[in-house]
C-alpha cells in the first residue's frame, strides 16, 4: 500500500471514530434521563397510581389517575382546535403562500414558533382566563393550541412542499381545478407527513408545563369539566416535586415517567407511520 | 403537410412564450388538421416542450411563464378570456415526457383520474374504460389482478422498460381519447411523446 493510501486510511479511521464519539455525547443525556427516570420511578409504578386520585399530603399510596386523564383532555381539546387551524395554515402556505399574506403569515408562525411558551401562557391567561374570572382546562387547551399551531403550519407546510412538482402539473394537465389539485393530490400525498408532524407536535405540547400554570392551574381532584381547573402530568410533577414531602416526590418521579413514556410512544408512533407510508406503499 | 381541405381544428398563431423577459419560444405558428399526427423535433432546450405546454394553458404553471399570440381551439382562442383553463385542459390532453403516477391512488383510479374529473359515468363505464385504456398500452394482462394496489409499487422494469410508465401513460391516453370533444387530443399527444424521443 502507498503512503497515500495509508494516510486517507488513517485519517477515514479517525474522523469516524471521532463523530462517532461526538454522536455517543449528543444520545448521552438522554440514557441518562431514561436510567434516572426509571430507577427512581418505576418501582412507585404500580396499579394504583394509574386508576387512583391524590391522598392527602402525608399519606402513602394514590396515584396520578386525575393528571393522566387530565393531560388526555387538556391535549385534546390543544388538539381539536389546534390541528384545523395549523395545518390549514400549512396547507395555504404550500399552496397559495407565494403573495404579501403568505410572507406575513410564515413570518409570524415564525416569530410565535420561537416565542417561549411562558409568554404564551401569560397570554393565555390575559385573553382566556381573566375575562372568564378562573382557570379552566379550555384556556390550557387554547394554551397548547397557540403553541402548536405555528409548528404544525410550518411543518405542513415543508411537507406539501416536499410533493415532487411534476404531479401537480400533472393533476392539472388532466382538467383537476386547482383546489382539488391541492386536497387531491398534494395534500394526500404530503398526509404520511402531515400525521408524523402533528403527531411531533402533539408530543411536544403534552410535556409544557409554563402555559398551564397560567391556565389549566392544577387540580387535586379528579375532574373531568373542562370550564374548571384540571391537573395534567406535567403540572402534577412540577407540583410535587417543589412540594416539601419525600412522598411527593417519589410520585413526580413516577409521573414523569409515564409522561416521558407517553411521549416516546407518541414519537415511536408517529415513526410508525412514516415507515407505514414510504416502506408498504 | 395537411391536406388542403383537411379540417383545421387547432392552431397556434404568431405564439410567444417567456419566461419573464426571456423569450423561450419566438413567434410560431402552426396549424394542426385532425387525424394527423404532428412531429416536433429538434435539439435539446430549443423549447419543443415550452411550445407544447402552450397549447393547453400549462406553460403559464411555470415559474414566470407567460405567453403572447392566440392558440386556437375549434376557432375560439383559448387565451382569449372566455375559455376557463381548467376546461381547456381537460379538452387537450398531455402526456408528459416522465410517467407520473398518483401514488396514493391505486392503478385503476389512476387510470380513471383522468375521467372522473370530468364527472357523470357510472361505475360500469368507468371500469370500461379504464380496461379499454390499459388494453390498448398491453398492460391489461399484466396489471389486472392488481387494479386497485398502489400504482407505486407497480414493478419497474417487468416485461420492458415501459411498464414503471405504464400507470401514468394510460390514464393520460385514458384522459385524451374519451374528452367530449375528441380527437383533437392524439395529435398534441404525439407531438409530444416525438418530443420525448427525439
Amino acid at each position: 500500500m502507498s503512503a497515500r493510501a495509508v494516510r486517507r486510511r488513517v485519517a477515514s479511521g479517525v474522523m469516524s471514530g471521532l463523530v462517532a464519539l461526538l454522536c455517543f455525547t449528543a444520545v448521552l443525556p438522554l440514557l441518562f434521563i431514561f436510567g434516572d427516570l426509571i430507577h427512581k420511578g418505576a418501582t412507585s409504578l404500580d396499579w394504583n397510581f394509574f386508576t387512583h386520585s391524590p391522598v392527602p399530603a402525608g399519606q402513602t399510596g394514590g396515584g396520578v389517575a386525575h393528571a393522566i386523564v387530565g393531560t388526555g383532555i387538556v391535549v385534546g381539546l390543544a388538539c381539536l382546535i389546534g390541528l384545523p387551524i395549523g395545518i390549514g395554515a400549512g396547507v395555504f402556505l404550500a399552496e397559495y403562500g407565494s403573495g404579501k399574506l403568505g410572507w406575513v403569515v410564515r413570518f409570524v408562525a415564525d416569530v410565535m414558533n420561537g416565542t417561549p411558551s411562558i409568554v404564551i401562557g401569560i397570554f393565555a391567561w390575559t385573553w382566556l382566563v381573566r375575562p372568564v374570572g378562573h382557570f379552566s382546562a379550555l384556556a390550557g387547551g387554547g394554551a397548547l393550541a397557540m403553541l402548536m399551531v405555528p409548528m404544525l403550519a410550518r411543518t405542513t407546510e415543508e411537507m406539501v412542499r416536499l410533493v415532487p412538482h411534476s404531479l401537480r402539473e400533472a393533476a392539472l394537465a388532466l382538467g383537476y381545478p386547482r383546489w382539488r389539485t391541492s386536497l387531491k393530490v398534494m395534500v394526500r400525498s404530503a398526509l404520511a407527513g402531515i400525521v408524523t408532524g402533528a403527531l411531533v407536535g402533539v408530543a411536544r405540547v403534552a410535556g409544557e408545563t409554563a402555559p398551564l400554570l397560567f391556565t389549566a392551574l392544577g387540580n387535586l381532584n379528579f375532574a373531568t369539566n373542562i370550564t374548571l381547573p384540571m391537573q395534567t402530568l406535567s403540572l402534577q410533577i412540577f407540583q410535587y416535586a417543589t412540594g416539601p414531602f419525600a412522598e411527593w416526590h417519589r410520585l413526580a418521579w413516577a409521573a414523569a415517567l409515564v409522561l416521558m413514556g407517553l411521549v416516546l410512544a407518541l414519537s415511536l408512533t408517529a415513526r410508525w407511520v412514516t415507515r407505514q407510508r414510504y416502506g408498504a406503499s | 403537410m395537411a391536406r388542403p381541405n383537411a379540417v383545421v381544428r387547432l392552431a397556434a398563431q404568431r405564439l410567444t412564450a417567456l419566461f419573464g423577459r426571456k423569450v423561450a419560444v419566438r413567434d410560431v405558428s402552426l396549424l394542426f388538421p385532425t387525424n394527423t399526427v404532428t412531429a416536433i423535433i429538434g435539439p435539446s432546450g430549443c423549447g419543443k416542450t415550452t411550445f407544447l405546454r402552450c397549447l393547453n394553458r400549462m406553460h403559464e404553471l411555470s415559474e414566470g411563464g407567460w405567453v403572447t399570440g392566440r392558440v386556437l381551439l375549434d376557432n375560439e382562442d383559448i387565451y382569449g378570456g372566455r375559455l376557463d383553463p381548467v376546461d381547456v385542459r381537460r379538452r387537450i390532453g398531455m402526456v408528459f415526457q416522465r410517467p407520473t403516477p398518483f401514488p396514493t391512488m391505486s392503478i385503476f383510479d389512476n387510470v380513471a383520474a383522468g375521467l372522473r374529473v370530468n364527472g357523470g359515468r357510472s361505475k360500469a363505464d368507468l371500469a370500461a374504460a379504464v380496461e379499454r385504456a390499459l388494453r390498448q398500452a398491453a398492460l391489461w394482462d399484466e396489471v389486472q389482478d392488481r387494479l386497485h394496489t398502489s400504482a407505486v409499487a407497480f414493478p419497474a422494469g417487468s416485461s420492458s422498460g415501459c411498464a414503471s410508465r405504464a400507470p401514468s401513460r394510460p390514464s393520460r391516453r385514458c384522459c385524451c381519447s374519451t374528452s367530449r370533444p375528441p380527437r383533437s387530443i392524439p395529435r398534441g399527444r404525439s407531438a409530444s411523446r416525438s418530443c420525448a424521443t427525439s
